[in-house]
């Protein structure tokens, strides 16, 4: 904005004048995209990841069925003995939780989505941490727990918006 | 703080078409690893980006590295995103997180911003007549300021909702927007708000 | 007066008349009676407000108060020795609920005392007393406040849950996002899931303990039995255990990565020898119960009182 044939402008015409968008000077993709893939190298192999989720759900459902005896709450579909069958519905219901999100008030939903970044912080934390202690079965443990506390989750806001997503009235 | 612009001029970039198909579909490859999408999603808000960092920061080295961190975090924690809402304000949030816990250790210092003179010739915008005088102003202020007038006067943050983010009173806030409009006023020789 | 000024005199009158017909409407009293059997199976279904629950000596299921503004109708179905209590909401299903404003429904369920109770509401407060029989709560965002006797199961995301077990409580399940729960007495088999919500437990003799969290701070005092099991993890929050009377005899494992392991009887943690962390192993007399606690980032401090 030239301001020298308006001196008298408002501080607000200057600032309401102010481009929305300013181009960086160079690109600055090439550094995030070098940084990526040092991200992704780091990474465990998808393979290992996912062998390490079923083990962790399937060594969970083991422990409470030998512990309590019975299933616990929130934890229907964890004991199908078929891995491939475990992520799906965990993909499945995670697809789902997102579609119930809206259903809840503002002040909740805003406690969810910060417990979810609780738990995935957690989980990224834990993963990250097992590459380094690849040996550790207390990592390994609290990683199995972690990432079925994200399936639980999904699971208690998918039950919790269950009776009013249903027409109730006839 | 859910990044709800009212009527700040700046704002963030012209609405989206309310569906945007193809800003979803993007969203959908880049979880599945596809960098490539992630590349034009990265393409389609940096100017917005870069622009919130760097008058945040007032500085071009800090606005850079602001905008790469932003960026790694948003791959990171991508599946987090809820598609109903506009990727733009959440990355905008992301950016201004990455920005203040950067400004952390800083925060000691002195509060004018010596770094911030001389860089900001070389900004290039795609308005026709560049408002170096009103950029290179804003990135004067001091920290405390310069944050606050970005994103309330900018930005359309409530002062409720810019205390929250920068971790002040919300009587700070005001003190200290009006702080910096009356010193941009004073160096753009403008009339005094 | 002029027809005109008639006109617009009875205009007034009828919008008058009709703003207070909707303010009516707007908060409705309700009052049913239903039969039932003593052990009758009563489930509630609510989106926001409040519902007082409480156990009488009668066969019969009583429920009264007001359906707010978002509520169109309270319907009670029977089937067999369940009975149903709705509160229908206006408008489509799947309407945004963001109700919890001052009008919202408020109800007191009288049930048989020997009865179960099954809720599942939205941004309701629950408050129950005087039941014998089990309890499943699911809640969004309201509080639980209950008195537990039998098997309970309570399941919220934010609300807090505020629970006094009986001895006769042989199961009790909480789970929480991030709500905060505080629970005394209780026996049998106990156990506290969150996420982000604190556990505070003054407890009674357990047979098993699991209590898990990802940043929330578990306090636990409670009694172990002879054969029990506690399994105590976090990711960050912090752990407390303090055992009535002496230290139970077990197997003790207690890790962390990095936070601090303290025990009143002053034994000392030891580094890991394979990886990062430390570790407290240690057995009291003649170990019939298991206690272990992990966690990675948290303090674990083991008492005995």
């Amino acid at each position: 904005m030239k301001l020298d044939d308006k001196p008298r402008a408002s501080l607000e015409d200057a600032l309401a004048r102010l481009p929305q968008e300013i181009v960086p000077t160079h690109d600055l993709w090439p550094r995030i995209e070098a940084a990526l893939h040092d991200e992704m190298s780091a990474r465990p192999p998808a393979s290992r990841v996912v062998f390490g989720l079923v083990a962790g759900c399937l060594l969970g459902a083991v422990a409470m069925s030998v512990l309590w005896g019975v299933r616990a709450p929130g934890t229907s579909g964890l004991l199908a003995r078929d891995a491939a069958s475990v992520m799906a519905a965990r993909s499945q219901l995670a697809t789902t939780y997102r579609t119930r999100l809206p259903l809840l008030d503002a002040p909740t939903r805003v406690r969810v989505e910060r417990a979810l970044g609780v738990i995935q912080a957690a989980e990224q934390d834990l993963a990250q941490s097992r590459r380094a202690a690849p040996d550790s079965a207390v990592l390994s443990r609290l990683y199995a727990s972690t990432t079925r506390q994200e399936f639980d989750l999904y699971d208690a806001i998918v039950r919790a918006t269950e009776p009013f997503v249903r027409r109730t009235s006839t | 703080m859910d990044g709800r612009v009212a009527t700040a001029p700046v704002s963030l970039g012209a609405p989206p078409d309310p569906v945007d198909f193809e800003e979803r579909r993007l969203i959908a490859a880049a979880l599945r690893g596809d960098q490539r999408a992630f590349a034009a999603l990265y393409r389609r808000h940096v100017g917005a980006i870069y622009a919130l960092c760097l008058r945040l920061t007032g500085r071009r080295d800090r606005a850079e590295d602001a905008v790469q961190e932003t960026f790694l975090a948003a791959w990171r924690a991508l599946r987090t995103f809820q598609t109903r809402s506009r990727l733009r304000t959440w990355l905008h949030r992301i950016a201004v997180n990455v920005v203040l816990q950067a400004a952390r250790p800083q925060a000691a210092r002195l509060e004018l911003n010596e770094g911030a003179v001389g860089p900001l010739p070389e900004l290039s915008t795609p308005d026709s007549s560049p408002p170096i005088d009103v950029e290179a102003a804003i990135a004067l202020l001091p920290d405390g300021a310069r944050r606050v007038l970005v994103l309330v006067s900018l930005y359309g943050y409530t002062h409720e909702e810019a205390a929250t983010v920068l971790g002040i009173a919300v009587g700070t806030s005001k003190t200290q927007l009006h702080r910096a409009r009356a010193l941009l006023s004073v160096r753009l020789g403008l009339e005094m708000p | 007066m002029n027809h005109q000024q008639f006109r617009g005199l009875w205009i007034v009158a009828a919008v008058l008349v009709t703003a207070s017909a909707y303010g009516a409407a707007a908060v409705k009293t309700v009052s049913e009676h239903r039969a039932v059997d003593a052990a009758a199976q009563v489930e509630l279904i609510n989106a926001a407000g409040r519902i007082e629950v409480q156990g009488w000596d009668k066969p019969e299921l009583e429920v009264s108060g007001t359906l707010g503004a978002e509520a169109e109708r309270l319907e009670i179905t029977q089937n067999g020795v369940r009975s149903t209590v709705r509160v229908v909401g206006k408008g489509i299903a799947g309407i945004h609920f963001g109700w919890g404003d001052a009008v919202a429904t408020h109800l007191v369920v009288k049930m048989p005392k020997g009865g179960s109770l099954k809720a599942q509401v939205t941004s309701t407060d629950l408050r129950i007393q005087g039941l014998l029989g089990n309890q499943e709560l699911q809640t969004v965002s309201g509080d639980i406040t209950t008195a537990a006797a039998a098997e309970t199961r309570i399941s919220t995301v934010s609300g807090d849950l505020h629970l006094d077990a009986a001895p006769t409580a042989r199961l009790t399940q909480l789970s929480t996002v991030s709500g905060d729960a505080t629970v005394t007495g209780g026996a049998g088999e106990f156990s506290f899931q969150s996420v982000s919500g604190d556990a505070h437990l003054k407890m009674g003799l357990l047979n098993r303990v699991n209590l898990k969290s990802v940043s929330g701070d578990l306090d636990a005092t409670l009694g172990l039995s002879g054969d029990g099991r506690l399994e105590a993890e976090t990711v960050s929050g912090d752990v407390q255990v303090s055992f009535a009377g002496a230290l139970p005899p077990a197997d003790y494992e207690v890790s962390s990565l990095s936070g601090d392991l303290s025990t009143c009887q002053g034994r000392k943690a030891t580094q890991e020898g394979y990886g990062p962390g430390s570790r407290l192993v240690f057995r009291e007399g003649a170990a019939t119960a298991r206690v272990r606690i992990d966690t990675k980032s948290g303090d674990v401090t083991l008492c005995s009182r």
